[in-house]
């Protein structure tokens, strides 16, 4: 007896029942475009962390002086010399920019307040948030601006605007306290409210000469993809031997950790919906194999081998399982569609925030996730016709017959 | 064959108060032994819909637990459980809005729930040590009381809690960023409530590593006394007054009560929701994903029971037929099936509500472990999450699960019953299994 009769015969018991195999496949569509189409929802959770992490001045790969975490100052810096350019090829990168970023008292007329002071060149800031904020009043021009820049809710704090003018105190390369008077060029506004009370915006050149250095205190690289990332970093290990290479999960680790449980939450979720699945399967399954102990009684007296019962019993799961994952993976991939363009969710901003995401949530589909769903359902599938599967076997033809 | 020969004359005289009585006892009876004709399909088909209940009944409770947690820590590390402020404080929490405390601290205290009440100052100043200043968040406290619930004062790494005017009590960052020491001088300089300039000098009695990295790099924890005399304010002036009740539930009793208290024109009560803002939308958010969660594992349920309901159908046919041919209504067979499906959800709500309340009686007051990943120790402290989710019974959700399956599964029913008008006794009986 070939397969090809043991699928045929699957196939043709489960169109003997059609409505209620109807039920059942709902049943597992729905299951399955749930689970898929959250599975969506938490790649796009995913993405948005990494990318707000990432985007915040952390980029993929970080270079500072070791120290410099711990004692965040322009005595940490390091020198790139004249016209460095990063050993990455250039496709692999989106970019990369070096800053001096350092502790900061900003004050205003008639408030004072702590920031960091973050001195760039505003040519190589596309690889951070400041080049996709909206920004009011103007932006810095170069590396020499000796303007300011900060965060909308930074001038609130201040009870400042666009054309006062702040004072910046910091710590110069000698250790001494540095004070001077800037103009505020234009305020952003970042998604969150913790970026724009944390970081002001100067140009490099110009916060070099009011420390007195031409040091930087970071150079932070923005790659096009994660997964290249362990391979430029270990190069990049290599060629700064004496500079402290980090990733941006060593830099935020909260972000990191959320990746991870995101990873996790994948499992949970399909687990929790394939459980409650599972009981209306065996049961169809079983009813299907009770319905059918003449049947099988006979096929057996006719010489049908065990093993093949069970295969028939497994086959008739298994595609029931497919068809009700098929349809239930269409689905998902529609109501995928449906929200691709993303979910508002500024009502929770703040709990947004928290978790290091932004308010705009937009779904990423991984098809990968889609397979995987696939698998572990069919893999259900055959489990659940585990225990029918026996009962088919435990069938004596003669008993069977004289019913 | 007893049951139908009850039903035969019943049903043909239905028109009789006492018979109709015995009828629908009789078809209640019939309704409970069809279900146990196949005890194994009823069993796993009460299984799917306890697992669905106790799935919403342990997730929303581990969730409210998860929270109560952040939020009950989240106020024992800093803000309190709640606060009065100025009216305007929140909006501009500028050292100018103070509110005069009067007898208020006293009052307070005396609430049912309300463990501590002490008053704070605060604003921000910048701290140097020689050459090297830093800007920082000085909080003014009564050491004496708030020592008493800080989990600060836990989370010393070095030195101990202030206790006398003159000490302070740093962050370790910016310890670090200052090179301060225990028993290291720090200035303090700020602006007076007049506009003057205020200076302190304090010595660093204690150091302390706290899970959120912005107390460990801004926070300076100082006198209340020295706050007042640097700001220049009077001993009956304050920022907040920070309320620590026995818990979050507690809390939220004694709310209204102290509400009553304060003045309204010049005062506002804070609660944790306020305090906490964030806390409170996380939580919207996942009671969001959880109802998602539900709406999905109650379609799952019901579809696979009216499976189950269409299997019976389709097992009875020759039966219904029977019935039918000698005289049972259609209307009555119908109602057999809704009651049949009434006791299924009823079997499978009460086994998942028994599963819940033994697991949470199992766990008790020790809490569930939480699953901590690896590396994750930081990311469940930066968010007050405990080590152990407490757990407790989550009345709402198991309303919301027990009315759900219920509801669901009897329109389910009526789909296999719908069914039945297109049965013909004669068809029917003939009809082999």
């Amino acid at each position: 007896m070939s397969i090809k009769l043991l699928f045929q015969l699957s196939i043709r018991n489960i169109l003997r029942h059609r409505r209620r195999n109807l039920m059942l496949f709902s049943a597992i569509a729905v299951a399955v475009a749930g689970v898929s189409s959250a599975n969506t929802l938490i790649r796009g959770m995913q993405y948005d962390m990494l990318n707000s992490a990432v985007e915040n001045l952390t980029g993929h790969i970080k270079i500072h002086a070791p120290g410099y975490r711990d004692d965040p100052n322009i005595d940490k810096g390091f020198s790139l010399e004249d016209g460095f350019t990063l050993p990455v090829e250039p496709e692999e990168m989106l970019g990369w920019a070096a800053r001096i970023r350092i502790p900061a008292v900003i004050m205003s007329e008639r408030e004072t307040r702590g920031v960091q002071i973050v001195g760039i060149d505003p040519a190589s800031e596309h690889i951070s948030f400041l080049s996709d904020v909206p920004i009011d009043g103007e932006g810095l021009t170069d590396s020499k601006d000796g303007r300011i820049l900060i965060g909308k809710e930074l001038a609130l704090q201040l009870e400042t605007r666009i054309g006062r003018r702040i004072v910046i105190i910091t710590q110069g390369i000698d250790g001494k306290n540095r004070e001077k008077g800037y103009r505020i060029v234009g305020t952003y506004d970042a998604e969150g409210k913790t970026l724009e009370k944390i970081y002001v915006f100067t140009g490099l050149a110009s916060l070099q000469s009011l420390l007195d250095s031409r040091d930087v205190t970071e150079v932070s690289i923005r790659l096009h993809e994660e997964p290249k990332k362990p391979s430029i970093k270990d190069m990049l290990s290599e060629v700064f031997r004496n500079l402290a290479v980090l990733d941006w999960q060593e830099l935020e680790p909260m972000a990191a950790a959320m990746y991870l449980f995101a990873d996790g939450a994948i499992y949970i979720w399909f687990l929790l919906m394939m459980s409650a699945l599972i009981f209306g399967l065996i049961n169809t399954l079983i009813t299907s194999v009770m319905e059918r102990v003449r049947e099988l009684g006979l096929v057996r007296a006719l010489g049908m081998p065990k093993r093949m019962v069970v295969t028939q019993v497994v086959l008739e799961s298994t595609i029931i399982m497919a068809i009700g994952v098929l349809i239930g993976l269409v689905a998902g991939y529609l109501i995928y569609l449906s929200i691709a363009d993303g979910i508002n969710l500024d009502a929770f901003a703040e709990g947004m925030e928290m978790m290091t995401m932004s308010t705009r949530f937009i779904p990423v589909l991984i098809w990968d996730d889609f397979v995987l769903v696939a698998v572990m359902s069919l893999i259900l599938g055959v489990m659940a016709s585990i225990y029918p599967a026996w009962r088919a076997v435990r069938v004596k033809p003669l008993d069977a017959m004289g019913r | 064959m007893a049951n139908n020969q009850h039903i035969f004359i019943a049903g043909d005289e239905a028109h009789k108060r006492p018979e109709v009585d015995r009828l629908s006892l009789t078809i209640v009876s019939l309704a409970w032994r069809n279900l146990w004709r196949n005890k194994r399909r009823t069993w796993l088909t009460v299984a799917g819909v306890a697992f669905a209940v106790w799935l919403l009944i342990f997730g929303r409770s581990a969730q409210e637990g998860t929270f109560m947690t952040m939020v009950d820590n989240g106020a024992r590390m800093m803000t309190g459980h709640m606060q009065v402020q100025h009216v305007g404080y929140k909006e501009d929490p500028s050292i100018e809005n103070t509110v005069n405390l009067g007898n208020l601290i006293e009052s307070i205290r005396i609430v049912p729930g309300v463990d501590h009440v002490s008053a704070r100052a605060q604003g921000f100043a910048l701290v140097s040590q020689g050459e090297r200043s830093f800007g920082a968040q000085i909080l003014g406290v009564d050491p004496e009381a708030e020592g008493q619930w800080s989990t600060l004062k836990g989370m010393l790494a070095q030195g101990r809690y202030p206790s006398a005017p003159g000490e302070a009590m740093i962050g370790a960052t910016l310890a670090r960023n200052l090179a301060l020491d225990v028993g290291s001088e720090m200035i303090v300089l700020g602006t007076a409530l007049q506009g003057g300039v205020a200076a302190m000098s304090v010595q660093i009695s204690g150091i302390f590593d706290a899970t959120q990295p912005e107390l460990n790099r801004s926070l300076v924890v100082v006198h209340l006394d020295d706050f007042r005399e640097a700001l220049a304010m009077s001993r009956n002036e304050a920022h907040t007054i920070v309320v620590v009740a026995e818990d979050v539930a507690a809390s939220d009793r004694a709310l209204e009560i102290i509400r009553e208290k304060i003045d309204p024109n010049t005062q506002a009560l804070l609660g944790w929701r306020d305090l906490m803002p964030e806390v409170e939308q996380m939580m919207d958010m996942k009671s969001v994903s959880t109802e998602v969660i539900f709406l999905v594992l109650a379609i799952i349920v019901t579809f696979s029971v009216v499976n189950t309901f269409m299997m019976v159908v389709f097992e009875r046919t020759p039966e219904f037929g029977v019935l039918q041919a000698i005289g049972m209504q259609l209307k009555y067979l119908r109602w057999q099936l809704q009651i049949e499906a009434f006791m299924l959800s009823a079997l499978g709500i009460a086994v998942g509500f028994g599963l819940s309340w033994a697991l949470i009686l199992g766990v008790g007051d020790e809490g569930l472990p939480a699953p901590i990943p690896e590396d994750a120790e930081a990311f469940y402290a930066r968010f007050n999450m405990g080590t152990h989710i407490m757990l407790t019974f989550d009345w709402q959700a198991f309303r919301t699960a027990s009315w759900v399956f219920l509801i669901g599964i009897q329109l389910g029913a009526l789909l296999p019953g719908w069914r039945l008008r297109k049965l013909r006794p004669v068809d029917a009986i003939r009809q082999e299994t």
